[in-house]
């Protein structure tokens, strides 16, 4: 949910909730002024009428004044009460022929001797009517603080958290690995100037163990090739002594091969690095077909061994604009690892041209699909491969921008390189 | 034959000499790079092992000076520096061949024998040892006048073995020689047992002693 739409929503929320309450709010307190008011008029009135009393000498006098003033009701009344009432009801209006709400005042009154009964009366605006018009007012209130909300809101949005935006997008684009150091916009705003501040200590912070693990993994790669090389060619010395044993000899022979797979792993870390540190820089014209062609030959003796049956479709005349040490590297990974990972007797498809290649080989699904790219991600410690290879192929693609997927599909691991 | 080795690893050195010494090479050692062209003032060299990085100057310094004095001798970069710019630059300059560290001593071996046998049997390059005669050339083997009719890569598996005589050759080393940097990552040698097999056999079809001895865990060995 957006900023907006939220503070909107709660606004909106509140003030129906406003609405609700006030309503019999207003409607109780309008209603209590105005017969107050009412109240006071009917007063007033019995006061003028108590001043003609004494006015009135004969009968024809009261006869007169009855019919000057029919608003008044007189009644003759024997009921004895000085204690005057005011009370609401509806009662029939010949005025409009229609029941209508009054406001009511009865007292008791002596004229001419004789005890009457006063009724006067005012006539109340209706509950309903009044009603409606607090709703109708509360309604076109709220809308028009609601709509002036929504506006100054999206102006604000625009203005006010322009910069949060700015600072959302870099933020979205930076990638550690890439970009140097992040730009943040300058605001005035004291809380986007914090997190500015906040996000540039951060990334700065990230970008350093970053590049001091990078530096770790290049500079320890780098520095265990000689003391490896050594071993390596001490070893193929120790396997021309001339004395060497049987048991001696298979000794040398797992010593020498412990160490060619420590230093396929550093030359494998080595390579990474220096992908990383784009050191790969020069762009020539490869055909396609001969890089694939070359490796197929290369792994022919594993082919054969493994019965593995090819399906080559590349176009001939492709070629790629590429760094031909890392799209070597990238091909004979893709190869080496179907060649590897095939089952006994299946089948390896390779297609390609200046747009894609792709390479399926039959086998088993993964159990961890998503992590078949991870830095020494294995599915089972006991392959032989040091999980490497496939991360290498990541690696480049997210250089040189190539769009890598794995699938699964007719038993058959696929994996498509869209350069 | 010498040899000069201009490294500046000393262990790597060591190995490097106890290696060749077995061709009847005379190697001789240069760690720095000042060393190196003062050796060079004063002597020829059949082959010239150069490391690139040394600790007092590039490698391909003392590449562009022989250039300059005519005496590019047989020339093999030694580089740790695994990037394509070293390789270009060392042989547009003139090296021979490009061998990147790590590498197996049964390559080196092979290497460096290659470039004396373009050096030295110009025209003429064949190798013979008793009635196998290997002709560079035209890539055949011939035992006793009769030619043998070898695969490719069993042409390179003779030839790599032939080249590094009389010393045990692992199976990495072969592996990697046949098929290239990554071919060991399979860890699975059974194809050049397989090679090994054939060649053995298409030798003995034409009566040739089988010089080849398997060293049981470890690799092969070709010796009279």
């Amino acid at each position: 949910m957006k900023l907006l739409t939220r503070t909107v929503q709660n606004y909106v929320l509140f003030s129906a909730l406003l609405l609700i309450i006030s309503t019999p709010v207003f409607y109780f307190s309008v209603q209590r002024l105005f017969v107050h008011e009412l109240d006071k008029e009917l007063v007033s009135h019995k006061a003028e009428f108590y001043q003609v009393i004494p006015l009135l000498k004969t009968e024809s006098d009261f006869e007169f004044f009855r019919l000057m003033n029919d608003e008044l009701m007189l009644k003759e009344s024997q009921q004895y009460s000085r204690e005057d009432s005011i009370f609401s009801a509806t009662l029939y209006d010949e005025k409009i022929d229609d029941m209508h709400d009054f406001r009511i005042l009865l007292t008791r009154v002596e004229i001419l001797g004789k005890p009457y009964q006063l009724q006067i009366r005012e006539s109340l605006v209706s509950t309903k009517d009044l009603i409606l018009a607090i709703v109708g007012i509360q309604v076109i209130l709220i809308s028009f603080l609601l709509a002036g909300f929504v506006l100054i809101n999206r102006s604000l949005s625009k203005t006010v958290w322009g910069p949060f935006y700015v600072i959302l997008g870099r933020l979205k684009k930076y990638q550690i690995d890439k970009d140097t150091t992040i730009e943040l916009p300058r605001s005035t705003t004291a809380e986007f100037r914090d997190l500015s501040a906040a996000i540039t200590q951060l990334v700065d912070r990230n970008r350093q163990a970053f590049q001091n693990q990078k530096e770790f993994t290049e500079n320890a790669s780098h520095e265990l090739q000689t003391p490896l090389a050594i071993c390596r060619t001490k070893l193929e010395l120790l396997a021309q002594t001339k004395e060497l044993s049987e048991q001696q000899a298979e000794l040398v022979g797992s010593l020498f091969h412990g160490m060619e797979r420590i230093s396929r792993l550093n030359k494998n870390l080595l390579l990474l690095s220096r992908i990383e540190n784009r050191q790969y820089l020069e762009i020539e014209k490869i055909v396609l077909v001969s890089v694939v062609n070359k490796y197929l030959d290369s792994y022919q003796s594993q082919i054969q061994d493994r019965r593995l049956n090819i399906k080559s479709s590349v176009d001939e005349h492709a070629t790629i604009q590429a760094n031909a040490i890392l799209f070597d590297v990238l091909i004979s990974n893709l190869i080496t690892n179907a060649v590897r990972y095939s089952t006994g007797g299946g089948t390896i498809i390779l297609e390609g041209n200046k747009d894609f290649i792709h390479v399926g080989n039959s086998g088993e699904p993964l159990k961890d699909p998503e992590k078949v790219f991870e830095r020494f991600h294995r599915e089972s410690r006991s392959e032989i491969g040091n999980g490497l290879g496939l991360s290498i192929v990541k690696k480049i693609c997210e250089v040189k921008g190539y769009h890598l997927s794995y699938y699964y599909g007719e038993s058959m691991h696929h994996f498509t390189i869209v350069f | 034959m010498k040899i000069l080795i201009v490294e500046d690893e000393r262990e790597l050195v060591k190995s490097i000499v106890q290696y060749l010494r077995h061709e009847s090479y005379i190697c001789e050692v240069a760690y720095t790079a000042s060393d190196a062209e003062e050796k060079l003032l004063i002597h020829d060299y059949d082959c010239i092992l150069l490391d690139i990085t040394l600790p007092d100057g590039n490698g391909l310094a003392i590449l562009e000076k022989l250039k300059k004095a005519r005496k590019l001798e047989g020339v093999i970069i030694i580089s740790a520096k695994n990037s394509i710019d070293d390789k270009i630059k060392g042989l547009n300059l003139g090296a021979d061949d490009y061998l990147p560290k790590p590498f197996h001593l049964a390559e080196l071996g092979a290497r460096v024998s290659a470039v004396i046998r373009r050096k030295r049997f110009e025209g003429n390059n064949t190798i013979t040892f008793h009635e196998i005669t290997v002709d560079l050339l035209g890539k055949t083997v011939s035992v006793g006048g009769k030619v043998v009719d070898l695969t490719r890569k069993e042409y390179d598996l003779l030839l790599f073995v032939v080249s590094n005589k009389n010393r045990v050759v692992t199976k990495n080393a072969i592996a990697e020689h046949l098929s290239g940097d990554d071919a060991d990552a399979f860890d699975n040698f059974d194809f050049i047992y397989a090679h090994m097999k054939n060649l053995k056999k298409k030798l003995m079809e034409v009566n040739c002693p089988d010089y080849i001895k398997t060293v049981y865990g470890l690799g092969y060995k070709f010796e009279a």
